[in-house]
């Protein structure tokens, strides 16, 4: 049995990610934001869990109107960033883990 | 006809429910196609034209070329969605938030009430809230 040490939560703002990109997190209007989620950076740069499990919605990225599950698990060995209008993000490609993802899948 | 829901008495809230989608489908799907870089550079090259291959309304054409932001979430566009017009103009959120407010708003107006927490609820709770305060009060 896997041991959960932690689970952390952001504010869902849409824009965040492209505030990132495009550096502006060190504005006014970002700046609360910013130093909001300082501490959880800081604590998971110390704690480097082994697995994260992450959740999060997806607005018209991968899913639109023509479907849209309520729930799904992703499974895959990668996942690529999506182009949601204005090209792929410039962020890594996120490492799954598919024998885990199926076992929580079928859990 | 739908029945009457609660919610509608909210002042410039668009609830995204089923009828609003199904208002809004043809609209929203547009946006989404935006998400290919292929339809971005049709779109770029003819709006009119590309908008033509799309099952949409007249009036959410015109809301599309006029930029109308509050009018495509009046006629069913969710904000999801028409914010990719947004980023296909180069815009941020912050610059749609403001043009979408009812009352005129600048940008750095618009930010500022973010960051004090938001639109106010007063006056915004429902549709008749200023008549029936003076009542109460």
């Amino acid at each position: 049995m896997a041991k959960v040490t932690a689970g952390i939560a952001t504010s869902h703002v849409p824009a965040i990610g492209a505030a990132i990109d495009h550096h502006k997190l060190d504005e006014p209007y970002w700046q609360p934001f910013a130093k909001g989620i300082d501490p959880a950076r800081e604590w998971i740069a110390e704690h480097q869990p082994d697995v994260c499990i992450i959740i999060f919605n997806d607005h018209a990225s991968a899913f639109s109107l023509e479907l849209i599950p309520t729930f799904a698990i992703g499974v895959a060995d990668h996942f690529h960033p999506a182009d949601e209008g204005y090209g792929p993000r410039d962020v890594p490609v996120i490492e799954g883990h598919s024998e885990f993802a199926w076992h929580i899948a079928e859990s | 006809m739908r029945e009457p829901r609660d919610y509608d008495d909210i002042p410039g809230t668009y609830v995204m429910d089923g009828e609003h989608n199904r208002k809004g489908y043809h609209l929203n799907m547009f946006c989404m196609s935006l998400n290919q870089q292929e339809n971005r550079d049709q779109f770029r090259r003819d709006e009119a034209a590309y908008l033509e291959s799309f099952a949409m309304t007249d009036a959410q054409r015109t809301a599309v070329l006029a930029r109308n932001w509050l009018e495509m979430l009046r006629l069913g566009g969710n904000i999801y969605y028409t914010f990719k017009i947004a980023i296909f103009d180069g815009l941020t959120m912050q610059d749609v938030g403001a043009k979408m407010s009812a009352t005129p708003m600048t940008v750095d107006e618009f930010k500022q009430m973010m960051l004090q927490g938001g639109r106010s609820i007063e006056g915004n709770r429902y549709k008749n809230e200023a008549v029936e305060e003076k009542v109460d009060g």
